[in-house]
């Protein structure tokens, strides 16, 4: 079985009536869904809505009560030697090692891949190149920053070149900073090829790098696709924000009047304009705003309305 | 005062004594399963042990019949005195557990600061605190009740003794309390309390004891023919309230002020508990034992700059290769580097070699301290050994490493396998001076001062082969516990809790076989894994059986302790998949 090349066109995540108990607890309700290779799965769920408990059947560290989970075709119950190959896990908190310097954490963990020694000072290297802590070689890592050391866990987690990476809040607790680095380096990361699935809380984040969204409460999925997808779906509107430097009220009107402008708030600093369900694209309102004879100082399409999308689709409820 | 001054005063009152902090303590306890769990225990322990200790001369008698009820009026006081003395003990044991975390544990989840955020003054929480762990010993005190009242019944138990009894058992209570309240003030974590709890405990009864001995024997070697002063060395026992209402009750009748020191220490004990309460509340993380290797290794490298700069062994440079668990169980972690490791071997080793030298070349006669320096060390190992194995797998789970480690291609085996081996360079270390004195022992036998010159064989392989055999006994034990619980606190006190309760059988049938004259009730001591490796050392092993040689017992107690320790070892490989993947 592992010796088949993987076949690019079959999916490499399937989750098939996903269900988790721990004891009278139903914590995954049938969940199912497939992640394609290469794309970015965002995971959205209030606390205790089955995220975690979904991320650790998928990284072996909790088997299925039923349902079918695999990872680019092996059955995560079946074959979990071979799954762990294919995965890196990133916990929603460290797991690092606080007695050892960066560089022994990742030879701890080169050793536990099985990664041939010859290779492995090379194989750190780039790692620690790509997460941007080459200077903290030899730094302890209990003396390493919150983010510093959630770098460092993703250089864990890259050393034996998983297809999948699975990563548990990884902004949770990190400053702005932090978050933006880390956001930095999982787009890098997809365009090296990695399919990621990504949980957190921090909304709009996700929806500037996820391909495709999932949204889980009380252990059921309760939206699932693309982000457009999910707006057309729960017909939400999108937010460009303008400044004009020469926003009469005639203009203003003229603005309300084109088609799909659902509204137009005007703010101390700039114009909120809100398209209708069926939306032109963002650089067609320009071209029509232009066409007016608007002189645009500044046009910043707002991330879509992902906190609004969680709100809808959301009630609070645990499972 | 005005009606408004009265009714604020009571209101505060009333604020005052609704004791918010002691209801919630009492509430997680009644909600913790482990608080009923651990008063079976206590009450099966209670009455195994006062049946056991029961003197079987009461039920032994030529008349037997209508004599026999006679005979047993009077032994109530007996029997009282005993069920006390057990009690102290299980004081002694449990309360330190009971009241450890009580502040700790505030620590550990980042609240402390939010108690003295509150309205409640430090004092307040101090004594709310220790009552929410007396409570809980108060009731473990209580399941003595019926067997009191069996003690009633036969008779002899006067008012008096009732009430010296009791209230030494509360004073203890009372006191054990407070010194492990003021630990779990000092300290910055749970294990660190519980641990500190039994060595300030055993300081502070033993400590005056101790003390006054040394310098009376200082003072005899000054002037030789200075004679022991009986009275004057109870003075020195006046910390333990049991000692103190002996004192005041026989030695010196009415003599109440020597209660004073056992009651003043308390208040004391909570004075500084108050004192750190503040104070320590904002500890940085603190590992003592690494601080003091530490502070050995900057002292050794001072020290090796006037023997021209030897080097022995250098740390670090070396990184995992195959078995990366392995590697830094003895790469970094404390005990498990090879100099410490060394060092802690002559910490232990020079003093038992000089002990040795001194007992063989002296007199031979003295030969019972080494007995009593096996002892010693033989427990220093279990409480080591058990501690840090047990802690060993808690620590990834606290650490949060364990899950990390597990999606690795490392199978739960492996991570165990890894452990238990670098684990068995602390065993080595531990079994040197055990070996070390056992073998003076044997020298001492063989040589011309003994009458049985081929008894030294038995007894040197007796000994050897039980260190051989439940030191890594004692490893895959502490393990298979750290793979069930999920916290250091628990792992290491349900480790030595249960090392301890297992070793403890020998003493317990050590006095229920002495009132049976049949040799073949000695069979009986092989439910403990010291007890004929303790009558090996009284040598008095060839009594058991009817063989008159030690060799049978040797054989089977060696059998025995190797399919229990294989089999602990099965069970905890078989057990490491599921319970690390909790």
């Amino acid at each position: 079985m592992s010796d088949l090349p993987p076949d690019p066109a079959q999916p490499l995540v399937v989750v098939d009536n996903l269900h988790v108990t721990y004891g009278k607890t139903h914590a995954v309700r049938g969940l199912s869904f497939s992640i394609g290779r290469g794309e970015i799965f965002g995971f959205i769920g209030p606390n205790g809505a089955g995220k975690t408990s979904t991320i650790k059947v998928l990284a072996t560290l909790l088997k299925p009560t039923s349902g079918r989970v695999s990872v680019s075709g092996f059955d995560v119950a079946q074959f979990p030697a071979a799954v762990r190959l294919k995965i890196g896990y990133m916990p929603d908190f460290f797991g690092v090692y606080d007695d050892l310097t960066a560089s022994e954490y990742l030879q701890f963990f080169a050793a536990a891949y099985h990664i041939p020694v010859s290779s492995r000072p090379a194989l750190i290297r780039d790692v620690l190149a790509l997460t941007d802590l080459t200077d903290k070689h030899d730094a302890p890592v209990d003396g390493l920053s919150r983010g510093m050391k959630q770098r460092l866990s993703l250089s864990r987690v890259l050393l034996h070149d998983p297809e999948l990476l699975l990563l548990d809040e990884p902004a949770s607790g990190l400053d702005p900073r932090a978050r933006i680095e880390m956001r930095e380096l999982l787009k890098e990361l997809q365009s090296m090829g990695k399919t990621i699935i990504v949980s957190s809380h921090i909304l709009h984040e996700l929806a500037q790098f996820c391909s495709h969204i999932g949204i889980i409460e009380a252990g059921q999925m309760v939206a699932n696709g693309s982000l457009n997808d999910i707006y057309h779906a729960l017909s939400l509107r999108r937010t460009i924000h303008l400044q004009l430097v020469n926003a009469t009220p005639e203009l203003l009107a003229a603005i309300r009047a084109l088609p799909d402008v659902a509204s137009v708030e005007e703010q101390p600093d700039r114009l909120a304009v809100q398209l209708t369900e069926n939306q032109t694209a963002p650089e067609e309102l320009l071209a029509a705003l232009i066409g007016l004879g608007a002189k645009v100082r500044m046009f910043q399409p707002d991330a879509m309305d992902m906190e609004t999308a969680f709100m809808k689709l959301t009630e609070g409820k645990v499972a | 005062m005005k009606p408004r001054g009265w009714r604020k005063f009571l209101d505060t009152l009333r604020m005052r004594l609704s004791m918010p902090l002691l209801g919630k303590e009492l509430t997680e306890t009644a909600a913790r399963r482990r608080t009923y769990i651990l008063r079976v225990v206590y009450a099966v322990l209670l009455f195994l042990i006062f049946w056991f200790t029961m003197p079987r001369g009461m039920f032994y008698g030529s008349n037997g019949g209508a004599n026999m009820g006679y005979r047993l009026l009077g032994f109530g006081r007996q029997l009282f005195e005993q069920l006390t003395i057990i009690q102290v003990f299980g004081v002694l044991l449990f309360q330190p557990a009971l009241m450890c975390a009580r502040i700790t544990q505030e620590k550990e989840r980042d609240s402390l600061v939010l108690l003295l955020l509150t309205k409640l003054r430090p004092w307040e929480i101090v004594l709310q605190k220790y009552l929410g762990g007396l409570i809980p010993m108060l009731s473990f005190l209580l399941l003595g009740l019926p067997l009191a009242g069996v003690a009633y019944a036969f008779g002899g138990v006067e008012s008096h003794v009732l009430v010296q009894n009791i209230s030494g058992l509360l004073l203890l209570s009372l006191q054990v309390g407070a010194i492990a309240l003021l630990c779990s003030a000092w300290c910055r974590t749970t294990v660190s309390a519980l641990i500190s709890s039994y060595v300030v405990g055993l300081t502070f009864y033993l400590g005056p004891p101790l003390l006054g001995q040394l310098l009376w024997s200082i003072r005899r070697a000054f002037n030789p023919s200075l004679g022991y002063d009986h009275e004057a060395a109870q003075y020195r026992f006046l910390l333990i309230p049991q000692a103190a209402i002996e004192f005041c009750t026989r030695s010196r009748p009415h003599s109440y002020w020597v209660l004073a020191p056992s009651i003043l220490s308390i208040f004391v004990l909570l004075l500084l508990t108050r004192l750190f309460l503040v104070r320590r509340a904002f500890l940085p993380p603190f590992d003592l034992l690494p601080r003091v290797f530490r502070w050995v290794d900057r002292f050794m490298k001072w020290a090796n700059r006037f023997v021209g700069g030897v080097v022995l062994y250098r740390d670090g440079g070396s990184l995992p290769v195959d078995e990366p668990i392995f590697w830094r169980e003895t790469q970094r972690r404390v005990l498990g580097k090879p100099h410490y490791l060394f060092r802690l071997l002559c910490f232990l080793e020079i003093p038992t070699v000089l002990l040795c030298i001194l007992v063989v070349l002296g007199d031979s006669s003295s030969s019972g301290n080494l007995s009593v320096t096996a002892f010693i060390l033989g427990a220093l190992a279990m409480f080591t050994l058990s501690a840090t194995a047990a802690n060993s797998i808690v620590s990834e789970r606290v650490g949060q490493t364990l899950e990390v480690l597990l999606t690795t291609p490392l199978k739960a085996t492996q991570i165990i396998r890894q452990k238990e081996r670098a684990l068995r360079r602390l065993e080595w270390i531990l079994a040197v001076p055990l070996i070390t004195i056992f073998a003076s022992r044997a020298f001492l036998m063989g040589g011309e001062y003994s009458r049985r010159y081929k008894d030294w064989i038995p007894y040197l392989t007796f000994s050897t082969l039980s260190v051989i055999i439940y030191l890594p006994m004692i490893t895959w034990l502490s393990l298979w516990i750290g793979l069930r619980v999920r916290t250091r606190f628990q792992a290491i006190l349900t480790a030595l809790g249960t090392l301890s309760a297992w070793m403890a059988l020998a003493p317990v049938l050590t006095v229920m076989i002495e009132n049976n004259s049949e040799r073949h009730s000695r069979w009986g001591l092989l439910v403990s894994p010291v007890g004929l490796p303790a009558l090996n050392e009284f040598d008095t092993l060839p009594n058991v059986g009817d063989f008159n040689s030690p060799w049978p017992a040797i054989i089977t107690n060696v059998v025995l302790y190797t399919i229990i320790a294989l089999f602990i070892r099965w069970t905890l490989f078989r057990d490491a998949e599921r319970c690390l993947r909790r």
